[in-house]
């Protein structure tokens, strides 16, 4: 597993280092000096973290970084747009300083991330692994170096490169829930818009209902709909590629009136238009990335934990028990557990969960999202309706996203829960369809 | 009439051509300045269309060696001589090899499209130069022979080649227009210097370069040069 991720994006790293160095002939030194230590520095500095903070920290650290990158690619296209794609003419000494700067930053990027897809925890395969990184690397290093002249020509904008690289770095990140930047960024753009709705019908002081139509509702209620999120955080997901890739559309080609001969003017334009081909590569190639990085964000590959609910009764006595150790069933094994109670019409969705070193029982919902319950990952559960994970150490704590938490007690003969209770707390605090206009999926 | 000065731009030794047993091309040594109109006369089968093809880099010789403007077509890639045929050559047919479908302007945009971009002026212009400025939209069907001859000369010309080539570019046309396309080609020749090399069985059109090359049985068996006609009426 170590070495099946390791390798895969070690390939892909130098895949990418003999595109750079190809599009950077000529800052190779500065390139290739930048990506080795960048990398380094990145992978060794990821280890010190995960061993050195405890908990959900260094994933919001990194996720930090990336959300800084991801915003810093608007300063990126805003430059473009007005100044151009054209590689511009700085002191060589200069540019080989922020090439080796960028791309020391990108790699470093690059290394955090390799060390956040390597499973948890520092114990020495994990410096096995780190060791056999570096060697590897060496190795393709020398490859690099082989195979670079061989590739065509490609681009060499600064805008579309950096745009790449990040949104390079983004997909990696969308592979692991923990540091995927879309989906957070789509919950965000939904929140936003129904905080919006919310506040404009309050602040104009109008009451919901008398005054609007179902048919007007249901054209509101589209603001709520699952997809406003999603489409709002794509169209600024893709707003830098975007810019960038239109701003070199838009870019005039330099003049060649000067140039007597028709043939030869021709021939002048043909390699411009050509070049420019060239340049939108990385523009287009990121976008395709940052595609990517979105689908997998809504479509994780990673498997949640989500066992079938156990449908349980109440006694006579209204009491749900449920045995601490059952047969195959335990429910101190740390996974989560699913149970299912049903009075008439009601149903309560709830789970157990074993985390440090405690028993929680908690409604299989929050009290802000539609109730599509939660799975489990490494560390965290997910709420499967706005994404959010919940690292394990919390659930159990009111809140947010948090499941809701349901009081219980803990004997010799299991878990004893209020069925009444149950049915009450769902009642009263799990958002139901009828809640929301137009809400749901 | 003294050699041409200037440098060479065609020059071959021991060109050969062969199909099989056929030697269309005897080995040949020959060599071209820059800016020399030439004829290459002869039978049917003699070869001429064969030294042609090769001079344009249509073909490929079976041994010698091919100078063009000083690079070695021989050592060409596949690609590389097609870069070499639409940027330095310009070749006209007898069967004018014109796009049946396309408008005699978008015919001379097409070879502007396939050696750099498209230029609808530049293209109107060079018909105009031709003398047909008035049938731009026309297709091939719709235009005389030696409207149509024209047409591939402005096709010809519109890249500015360094060598112009024509394979029996007045065979189907009468006398009336083999003139009017030889003194158009006059008038391109002195403006552009490029190289002309024509294949031909007219005594007369041979009559309007300054050297004739005669060959027989792929051999050349004449080189001469002589007094440029086509200032004199006739
Ligand atoms: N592709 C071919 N395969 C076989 N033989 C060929 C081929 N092309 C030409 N030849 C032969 O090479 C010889 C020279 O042909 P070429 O076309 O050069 O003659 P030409 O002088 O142009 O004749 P014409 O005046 O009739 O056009 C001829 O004997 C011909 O049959
Ligand atoms: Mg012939």
């Amino acid at each position: 597993m170590i070495l099946a991720r390791g390798v895969t994006m070690l390939l892909v790293w130098a895949i990418l280092v003999m595109g750079l160095a190809r599009a950077y002939a000529g800052e190779k030194a500065a390139l290739t000096a930048g990506c080795a230590a960048g990398l380094v520095a990145g992978t060794i500095f990821g280890f010190f973290l995960f061993a050195a903070v405890p908990g959900e920290i260094p994933f919001f650290i990194i996720k930090s970084a990336l959300a800084a990158a991801f915003i810093s690619l608007f300063i990126v296209a805003a430059i473009v747009w007005y100044r151009g794609t054209a590689a511009e003419g700085d002191r060589p000494s200069v540019r080989h300083a922020v090439v080796a700067i960028t791309v020391f930053l990108f790699a470093a990027g690059y290394g955090l991330l390799l060390v956040c897809r390597l499973p948890y925890g520092t114990d020495n395969s994990q410096f096995m692994a780190l060791l056999l990184i570096l060697l590897a690397m060496l190795g393709l290093w020398m490859i690099v170096y082989r195979l670079e002249p061989l590739l065509p020509n490609i681009g060499m904008a600064k805008g579309g490169t950096s745009l790449f690289a990040v949104s390079l770095l983004l997909f990696i990140a969308s592979l692991s829930p923990r540091l995927d930047l879309f989906s957070p960024l789509s919950m965000k753009v939904m929140k936003l818009i129904h905080d919006f709705v919310h506040q404009f019908f309050e602040s104009m002081l109008i009451p919901d209902h008398p005054f609007f139509r179902t048919d007007i509702w249901n054209y509101i209620g589209l603001l709520f709909s699952n997809g406003v999120g999603f489409w709002g955080g794509l169209a600024i997901w893709f707003i830098p590629t975007t810019g960038v890739t239109l701003a070199t559309f838009r870019e005039p080609l330099p003049s060649v009136a000067h140039v007597r001969q028709a043939a030869v003017r021709r021939k002048l334009i043909a390699a411009q238009l050509r070049e420019r081909r060239r340049r939108l590569f990385f523009p287009l190639f990121a976008g395709l990335v940052m595609a990517a990085a979105a689908f997998n964000s809504s479509h994780p590959s990673v498997e949640y934990w989500d066992p079938k609910p156990l449908a349980v009764k109440a006694d006579s006595a209204g009491e749900i028990v449920l045995p601490v150790k059952d047969g195959d069933v335990d429910l101190k094994d740390g996974k989560l557990h699913k149970y299912l109670y049903q009075k008439g019409a009601q149903k309560v969705r709830f789970f157990a969960l074993y985390r440090s070193g405690e028993l929680t029982v908690v409604l299989d919902a929050c009290s802000i999202c539609q109730p599509d319950g939660y799975g489990q990952n490494e560390g965290t559960v997910i709420c499967y309706y706005c994404k959010t994970l919940i690292p394990l150490e919390t659930v159990g704590k009111p809140g947010g996203c948090n499941p809701i938490p349901v009081p219980f007690a803990v004997d010799g003969s299991g878990v004893h829960l209020s069925a009444e209770m149950l049915v009450n707390t769902w009642v009263a605090q799990v958002q139901s369809e009828k809640k929301l206009p137009g809400g749901g999926k | 009439m003294p050699v041409e000065s200037g440098t060479c731009i065609i020059e071959t030794a021991g060109l050969t051509k062969r199909y099989g047993d056929i030697c269309a091309l005897a080995p040949l040594d020959l060599q071209v300045s820059e800016g020399e109109w030439l004829t290459v006369m002869g039978h049917s089968g003699s070869g001429k269309s064969t030294l042609l093809n090769l001079l344009g880099g249509l073909d490929r010789p079976t041994a010698g060696r091919l100078l063009v403007g000083g690079e070695d077509l021989l050592a060409f890639s596949e690609d590389h001589l097609a870069r070499f045929r639409r940027e330095a050559v310009g070749i006209i047919f007898q069967q004018h090899h014109l796009i049946p479908y396309l408008t005699a302007l978008e015919n001379v945009m097409m070879a502007q499209y396939f050696h750099s971009v498209p230029d609808q002026a530049e293209a109107r212009q060079a018909l105009e130069r031709v003398g047909l400025g008035k049938r731009l939209a026309n297709r091939p069907g719709e235009l005389s022979g030696g409207e149509q001859q024209r047409v591939c000369i402005a096709r010809a010309i519109i890249n500015s080649p360094k060598l112009l080539l024509g394979d029996e570019l007045t065979g189907n046309l009468d006398h009336k227009s083999t003139r009017l396309v030889m003194e158009l080609l006059k008038e391109l020749h002195e403006e552009e210097h490029f190289t002309l090399v024509l294949v031909t069985h007219n005594q007369e059109v041979a009559g309007w370069g300054g050297r004739t090359l005669f060959m027989d049985d792929g051999k050349l068996v004449k080189d001469l040069r002589h007094e440029r006609k086509g200032d004199d009426p006739s």
